[in-house]
C-alpha cells in the first residue's frame, strides 16, 4: 500500500494546533496530525511528510532543534512557520 | 535569521490568526513543490490538467499526439509550451511512457523551489557542503538516471542556474554541491513553460544558448478556447473519472454543454476538471443544466452588473481608469464585497448557494463574509 502524504502541526499549545488542523482540513487536505515537540517523529507512522507547521513562539533553542530534526528526517520537507509574534508583542 | 542558519530548509510563513487565503496560497505552493508522483499519492489527479491520456479530437491535438509519438523514442530534448492548465505534464508523461526508458520519471518545478535550494535539488549535495547538510543527498538528475527529468516552469529558473543547467546539457555530467567528482548522467530532459521564452531571451532574462539547447524539439499545446471541439471529449473523460471517484454519474444537458463550449476557459483543461469535480460533489443527483453552472458560464452572465447599471448579456467587461488613478487593492476589495453582497441577496442569505454562485468554497465565502463584515442568514 502506498503511504500517503501527511501534514504535521507541531506545537505545545494543543488547542491552537487543533484550530489550525481544522483550517487545513477545510482546505481538503486529507491527512493532518497534531503533535507535541517531544513526540512529533513518532506520530509520522507510515506516512510521508508533506510539510511541518511550527509555531515561531517556541523558545529559540527548541525551535532550532525542531528545524534541525526535520532536516535530519528529510531536508526536502517544507517548514511552515506560524508567526504568533503580534500576540506576544 | 532562520533562513541563514538553515539554508537547506524550505521555509514558508503564516501570520496568526491564519487567514484562509494565506493558508491556501501556502498549501498550493507546497503541493506544487512536491513531485507529481507525491502529489498523486496525496490528492489524486482529477484536478490536474485533464487526465493521463491526451484527450482531444481537434487537429491541433492530433498534431500534438503525432509529435509525441515521433519524438518519444529519440533522445532529443523537448520543450513544451502552453498556457497554465493545458496539460503540459500529461504530454511529458506520455513522452516518458513511449520512450522505452527504464529509469524513473522525476519532475521538479523550477519556479517553486527557492533559488538557493535549486542547485542542491537538481544536482544533490555532499555531507557538510553547507550548514545543515548533515547527510549526502542525491539530486533529481541522479534520481532520473536512465529515465526522464521534467523541468517544469523552466522560464522561472534563475539566471545563475541557467548557466549550470546549460553546462549539464552540453557535457551530460553533473557535480553535487560541495562535491569534486563529475558524475555522468544518462537522463532525457523535457522542459515546459507557460512563458514566452523568445520574449524572455529578447529582454535578457533567459539565456539564448540554453533556449536553443532546450528547444531541439518544441511542442506547443494550444489553449482550450482555440479548440472548443475538444471540450465534449474532455468532459466525457472527466465525468467518467468522477464517477469512479465519487460514484456520481453526471448528466449534462445539451444547453449546459453548449455553455461549456462557449466559455473561454482561462484556466484551460485544469479549470474544466476542477469544475466537473465540483459539480460531482455539489450535485449528488448528477443533473447539470445551465442553472447549475457557476455564474461566469451562464450565457446571461453579466460582468460587473449592479442594480443601477446592468450590462447587456454577453457584453465584454470594460473599465476606465479614472484620470487621477485609483487604489487598485481598495477598488478590487470593494468589487468583491459588492459581488458577495449581490450573491447573498440572490441566494436569500444561504451561504452555500451564494458560494455556488460565486464559484468558491463555502468556507472561503464565510471567511470573506467575516472579512468584509457582511452578515447573512445562512
Amino acid at each position: 500500500m502506498t503511504s500517503s502524504l501527511l501534514f504535521m502541526i507541531v506545537d505545545d499549545t494543543v488547542d491552537r494546533a487543533e484550530n489550525l488542523k481544522e483550517l487545513i482540513e477545510f482546505m481538503d487536505v486529507p491527512q493532518v496530525r497534531v503533535a507535541l515537540p517531544e513526540n512529533w517523529r513518532s506520530r509520522i507512522g507510515d506516512s510521508r511528510l508533506a510539510a511541518v507547521f511550527l509555531s515561531d513562539d517556541l523558545d529559540g533553542d527548541r525551535l532550532r532543534r525542531l528545524i534541525a530534526d526535520v532536516g535530519e528526517h528529510d531536508p526536502n520537507v517544507p517548514i511552515v512557520l506560524v508567526n504568533h509574534a503580534e500576540r506576544h508583542a | 535569521m532562520l533562513r541563514k542558519e538553515f539554508p537547506w530548509a524550505r521555509f514558508y510563513t503564516l501570520r496568526s490568526p491564519v487567514q484562509f487565503d494565506d493558508l491556501g496560497d501556502v498549501l498550493e505552493e507546497i503541493w506544487a513543490s512536491h513531485s507529481p508522483r507525491r502529489r498523486d499519492d496525496g490528492r489524486g489527479s482529477a484536478a490536474q490538467s485533464g487526465g493521463e491520456a491526451i484527450i482531444g479530437e481537434s487537429s491541433a491535438m492530433q498534431s500534438v499526439r503525432t509529435l509525441i509519438e515521433r519524438v518519444a523514442p529519440s533522445q532529443a530534448t523537448v520543450l513544451i509550451t502552453g498556457e497554465s492548465g493545458t496539460g503540459k505534464e500529461v504530454v511529458v508523461r506520455q513522452i516518458h511512457r513511449l520512450s522505452g526508458r527504464k529509469g524513473a520519471f522525476v519532475a521538479i518545478n523550477c519556479g517553486a523551489i527557492p533559488e538557493h535550494l535549486l542547485e542542491s535539488e537538481l544536482f544533490g549535495h555532499e555531507r557538510g557542503a553547507f550548514t545543515g547538510a548533515v547527510n549526502r543527498r542525491i539530486g533529481r538528475f541522479e534520481l532520473a538516471m536512465g529515465g526522464t527529468i521534467f523541468l517544469d516552469e523552466i522560464g522561472d529558473m534563475p539566471m545563475p542556474m541557467q548557466v549550470k543547467l546549460l553546462r549539464v546539457l552540453q557535457e551530460r555530467m553533473i557535480e553535487r554541491v560541495g562535491g569534486t567528482v563529475s558524475i555522468p548522467v544518462d537522463v532525457r530532459v523535457v522542459a515546459a513553460t507557460h512563458r514566452d521564452l523568445p520574449e524572455h531571451v529578447a529582454n535578457g532574462s533567459f539565456r539564448e544558448d540554453l533556449y536553443y539547447r532546450l528547444s531541439v524539439f518544441p511542442i506547443e499545446i494550444p489553449p482550450l478556447r482555440e479548440r472548443p471541439e475538444d471540450i465534449a471529449p474532455l468532459v466525457r473523460e472527466m465525468t467518467e473519472r468522477v464517477y469512479r471517484r465519487y460514484g456520481v454519474e453526471l448528466s449534462i444537458t445539451p444547453e449546459a454543454m453548449s455553455a461549456l463550449e462557449n466559455y473561454s476557459w482561462p484556466g484551460n483543461a485544469r479549470e474544466l476538471a476542477n469544475l466537473i469535480e465540483r459539480l460531482a460533489v455539489l450535485r449528488p443527483d448528477g443533473r447539470v443544466d445551465q442553472d447549475t453552472l457557476p455564474w461566469p458560464l451562464r450565457p446571461a452572465a453579466r460582468p460587473l452588473a449592479t442594480n443601477e447599471q446592468e450590462l447587456p448579456a454577453g457584453e465584454a467587461l470594460t473599465a476606465t481608469l479614472p484620470a487621477g488613478g485609483l487604489d487598485l487593492k481598495e477598488y478590487l476589495a470593494e468589487l468583491e464585497r459588492e459581488m458577495i453582497r449581490s450573491a447573498l441577496e440572490r441566494a436569500d442569505g444561504v451561504v452555500q448557494q451564494a458560494a455556488d454562485e460565486l464559484g468558491v468554497r463555502r468556507t472561503t465565502l464565510v471567511e470573506k463574509i467575516n472579512r468584509h463584515k457582511l452578515r447573512s442568514n445562512g
